[in-house]
């Protein structure tokens, strides 16, 4: 039996490996089986004190995909245009927002970088353009003498920064958010990707994940002023050319007439109380904007006002939602740099839940001047685009108090401190990308799948069994072990159990057989060219084996594409596929080998090829 | 037990019968994607869907119906296996919470008794999707070229690379031209999505699996019958690997077959692909890979002479 010690040692090593590997994940399963037969109290109790252990134990298994054990799966992208702008600062100008809106379409359009085609688009407007007119740094030694090429490179490494630094701000977020094993990953230069199993509070992971946290406190408009505006603007869409102004109270009798044909009064009801610009509901902010947004209405309102939206809903009567449009001023008074604490609270009178802020010294000064210069006018809170409060101003307030109402609710509040205590993010992130999938949907996926494996395994095993006899016991045994093997690799590899990945096992269980197919038909061949049985299993073995290779090194490589180019599930099938080739050549061409050999050589059995 | 152990039948000559139809489905095919175009899943073509389970049946129509005002575009809703579960797709600028909610208060009132719920979202961007598909497609071109150049290395002819490539390439347009037909007729999604890509590049690797077999008999019967002509020797090892390429096509053929039945919903349109996949790679491995490389060796032999 020379060089079957070799081979034997190899599979005792592979299947001690297997069993290290697979252990934890045995054990965890046993721990979850008793702690769902404990009964609710006791359960909690025995958590809480095996908290570190389970966690520890947690970490060594094999991982279930999003779509097996339910949760949200998130790609975010940076948005690199804001950063550019962001970077720019003061030295931005009409031209400079010009080319940097062209670049960002263009990106969109090709598919290519925004920086790349920011920095083309400035050179083909003019050769000799200097992007140094717009970018400083001490800390990089960007000046005015800058190439572009430098500037550029600069830039790039900005971007690189600011997902790096955006992963870990997500990542301080979602562990506030107490999510258990959460991954984030790059992926390219500008997404990252989040998997949080588990949840399925969408909407406030898509708040927690996307604030940039953007705090201002600003002024508000003129209520004159803006209700002067309304009514030039509702003006300015009346189909009927007839009169330049629209005014509120004479032509209340009329509305209904107007809305028919107006496209703004269609779907924004207009105010021009206080602030108040006007109010749409939910499904129509979208179109308010749209309308809204054009130059020649924007040019309508007062040169130092912006209007922005309400964050959380007021309701009518029949409980349908409506938001505010809020006029306010451009000017930012004081952002949210100058916060050093925030802690969710209930408001002394209507036990509302808010957030309360403490600001630095230097942010108390200012907001102790901005108050005490405003009494009895309202001052708008926005955090991220939108409005939450714009409390009148009582009093001047020192000592840097403050805080955010107009909450929808106590979760709001705690992730809005969360999201303030983590940190502002370098530019706004988008979600291009999110999948969500219940609990039940993954239950019913893994027994459908683990049928389906087992049911495969069966046929499988029958049918060798049937048609090579003995040989096909062996073949048998191997593919049993194959399995093992499989699991243990992915154990081992830390790789994510995904259902496409259980249809690799269970596609593989199909294929593995094929060395052994290959193997056994050449032996059957030996036999029949009137070899002896040993000798044919030699040749038998020796002969099929460049078939094995090339055919599995073919099929190896088609995996390792799949694994790079996709994402997800798919990386997860691909890796439960190059796991089943490794271990189905190890198992078929090995194992079966030591087996017959054994059965062959050492007790001089018969073993019948069928 | 022992299937084609003697096999001996006349393939290769008999080629131009399966080049006929190799011919005529790929023509069918290729009429089918470019004139009804190939059906993307959400991953590939951006916009939001969502599956909303009921506790029984519903009919579809009353739904989309129902919908469109909300939504203020037509969804698309198809049901999934009894009818239980509803897929809705939508393209919209509407914000994923607030379609999620547009839906369920529809359902709501449109079905009071019968109770329903959101058991999957997902949400693409439109550039994201564009992201996807390029992916996609660089995937299953770079993989054939890889294996283009490896079997090119192994087998040190190109009539080899060649004949491989144009079976892989030939099973991949037919299960592409497949799911564009079916699609919307059968009960199952067959959404040309990242999965079924997953099951493309595992059809090649099957394909290729057979293909690569064959070849291998080849290359080690023309040092052993070298008087023998080319078509002969191809038909000959045919035949010899006959025997292993219907058993190992049938184990992968049992498998995926119950994949297909008893995997649920999700992987109905993956099996599917790959029972396809396992019929046509077998195929392809003999009357195109095979007969190909004959007609490319032949052809090769007579310009050098």
């Amino acid at each position: 039996m020379k060089g079957n010690g070799t081979k034997l040692a190899f599979i005792v090593a592979f299947l001690a490996l297997t069993i290290f590997y697979l252990f934890p994940s045995f054990q965890y399963w046993l721990e979850m089986r008793k702690i769902d037969n404990m009964p609710e109290t006791e359960r909690v109790e025995y958590m809480r004190e095996n908290e570190v252990r389970i966690e520890n134990m947690r970490e060594k298994i094999l991982t279930l995909g999003l779509d097996l054990q339910g949760g949200m799966h998130v790609t975010l992208e940076l948005a690199t245009n804001q950063l550019i702008r962001e970077l720019a600062g003061e030295y931005a100008d009409d031209e400079f927002n010009e080319v940097l809106t062209d670049a960002t379409q263009q990106a969109r359009a090709n598919n290519t970088d925004v920086i790349n085609e920011f920095v083309l688009a400035f050179e083909e407007r003019d050769q000799d353009a200097r992007l140094s007119r717009y970018f400083r740094s001490d800390a990089d030694n960007i000046t005015r003498r800058s190439s572009n090429a430098e500037i550029q490179e600069w830039l790039q490494e900005q971007r690189d920064a600011a997902v790096n630094r955006a992963i870990e701000i997500v990542r301080n977020r979602v562990d506030r958010f107490g999510v258990t094993e959460p991954s984030i990953v790059r992926q390219g230069n500008n997404r990252l990707v989040v998997e949080l199993p588990g949840v399925t509070d969408e909407e406030r992971v898509r708040d927690l994940l996307r604030g940039t946290a953007r705090l201002e406190f600003r002024l508000t408009a003129d209520p004159d002023d803006l209700r002067h505006s309304l009514e030039r603007i509702i003006a300015w869409f009346d189909p009927e050319d007839d009169e330049d102004d629209f005014d509120l109270e004479d032509e209340w009798e009329d509305f209904e007439q107007d809305q028919q044909d107006n496209p703004l009064l269609q779907v924004l009801l207009p105010q021009g109380q206080g602030v108040t610009f006007g109010s749409a509901a939910g499904p129509d902010t979208a179109e308010v904007n749209r309308l809204i947004n054009q130059p020649e209405v924007q040019r309508l309102l007062p040169r130092d006002i912006t209007l922005m939206w309400t964050a959380n809903p007021q309701f009518d009567m029949e409980g349908r939602s409506y938001y505010s449009l809020i006029g306010v001023r451009r000017q930012v008074e004081l952002t949210g740099d100058v916060v050093t604490e925030a802690r969710p609270t209930f408001d002394q009178h209507t036990n509302r839940p808010e957030v309360s802020m403490t600001m630095n010294r230097q942010g108390a000064r200012v907001w102790a001047r901005v108050t005490g210069a405003n009494i009895g006018r309202p001052i708008a809170i926005a955090l991220d685009g939108v409005i939450y409060s714009y409390p009148v101003v009582q009093a001047q307030i020192t000592g840097g108090r403050s805080s955010i109402t107009g909450l929808a609710g106590s979760a709001e509040a705690e992730d809005l401190v969360n999201i303030l205590m983590s940190g502002a993010l370098p530019a706004p992130l988008d979600i291009v990308q999110e999948r969500t999938v219940g609990p039940s949907l993954g239950e019913a996926s893994i027994r459908a799948g683990f049928n389906s494996a087992l049911f495969g395994l069966v046929i499988v095993v029958l049918f060798m069994m049937i048609y090579y006899r003995t040989g096909g016991a062996i073949a048998d045994i191997a593919l049993v072990l194959n399995i093992i093997f499989i699991m243990g690799i992915l154990a081992a590899f830390n790789a994510t159990l995904t259902l496409p990945g259980i249809a690799g096992i269970v596609l593989t269980i199909g294929m593995a057989v094929d060395a052994n197919v290959l193997i056994f038909d050449r032996i059957r061949e030996e036999l029949r060219a009137g070899k002896s049985l040993i000798a044919a299993i030699d040749s038998g073995y020796a002969n099929s084996m460049s078939a094995i290779l090339d055919a599995n090194i073919t099929t190896f490589l088609t995996a390792v594409i799949l694994f790079s180019f996709g994402v997800g599930p798919i990386k997860g099938f691909a890796i439960t596929l190059m796991a089943g080739i490794a271990a189905s050549l190890f198992s078929a061409i090995i194992i079966t080998r030591v087996i017959v050999d054994w059965m062959t050589k050492e007790k001089k059995w018969n073993v019948n090829y069928g | 037990m022992r299937l084609f152990e003697t096999a001996n039948y006349t393939i290769i000559p008999h080629r131009k019968v399966g080049y006929i139809i190799s011919g005529t489905l790929i023509i069918l095919s290729l009429v089918a994607i470019f004139g009804r175009g190939l059906q993307y899943g959400i991953d590939f073509r951006g916009g939001i869907e969502i599956v909303l389970e009921f506790q029984e049946p519903v009919p579809v129509e009353d739904i989309r119906a129902e919908l469109s005002a909300p939504l203020g575009a037509m969804p698309d809703i198809r049901r999934l296996g009894i009818g239980r579960d509803i897929l809705i797709r939508v393209d919209t600028e509407l914000p994923t919470s607030e379609v999620q909610q547009i839906i369920t208060s529809t359902a709501a009132s449109l079905y009071p008794d019968n109770p329903s719920r959101i058991i999957q979202t997902e949400t693409v961007g439109p550039s994201f999707a564009d992201d996807l598909r390029n992916a996609a497609l660089m995937s299953i071109i770079f993989a054939l070229i890889v294996i283009f150049l490896y079997i090119l290395i192994r087998f040190k002819k190109w009539s080899y690379s060649a004949g491989a490539v144009a079976a892989l390439a030939h099973d991949v347009i037919i299960t592409l031209g497949i799911f564009t037909i079916l699609h919307g007729i059968v009960p199952f999604s067959l959404d040309i999505n990242q999965v079924l890509i997953a099951a493309f590049l595992t059809i090649v690797g099957y394909s290729l699996n057979d293909t690569v077999v064959v070849f291998d008999r080849i290359r080690e019967n023309s040092l052993i019958f070298k008087t023998e002509s080319f078509d002969k020797m191809v038909n000959r090892s045919v035949n010899n690997t006959l025997s292993r390429t219907v058993i190992t096509s049938l184990t992968t053929l049992f498998v995926v077959t119950i994949l297909f039945i008893f995997g649920g919903d999700v992987l109905k349109g993956l099996s599917f692909a790959l029972i396809i996949g396992v019929v046509l790679g077998t195929y392809s491995s003999i009357f195109v890979a095979s007969a190909l490389l004959v007609d490319l060796q032949l052809k090769t032999r007579k310009n050098v002479a």
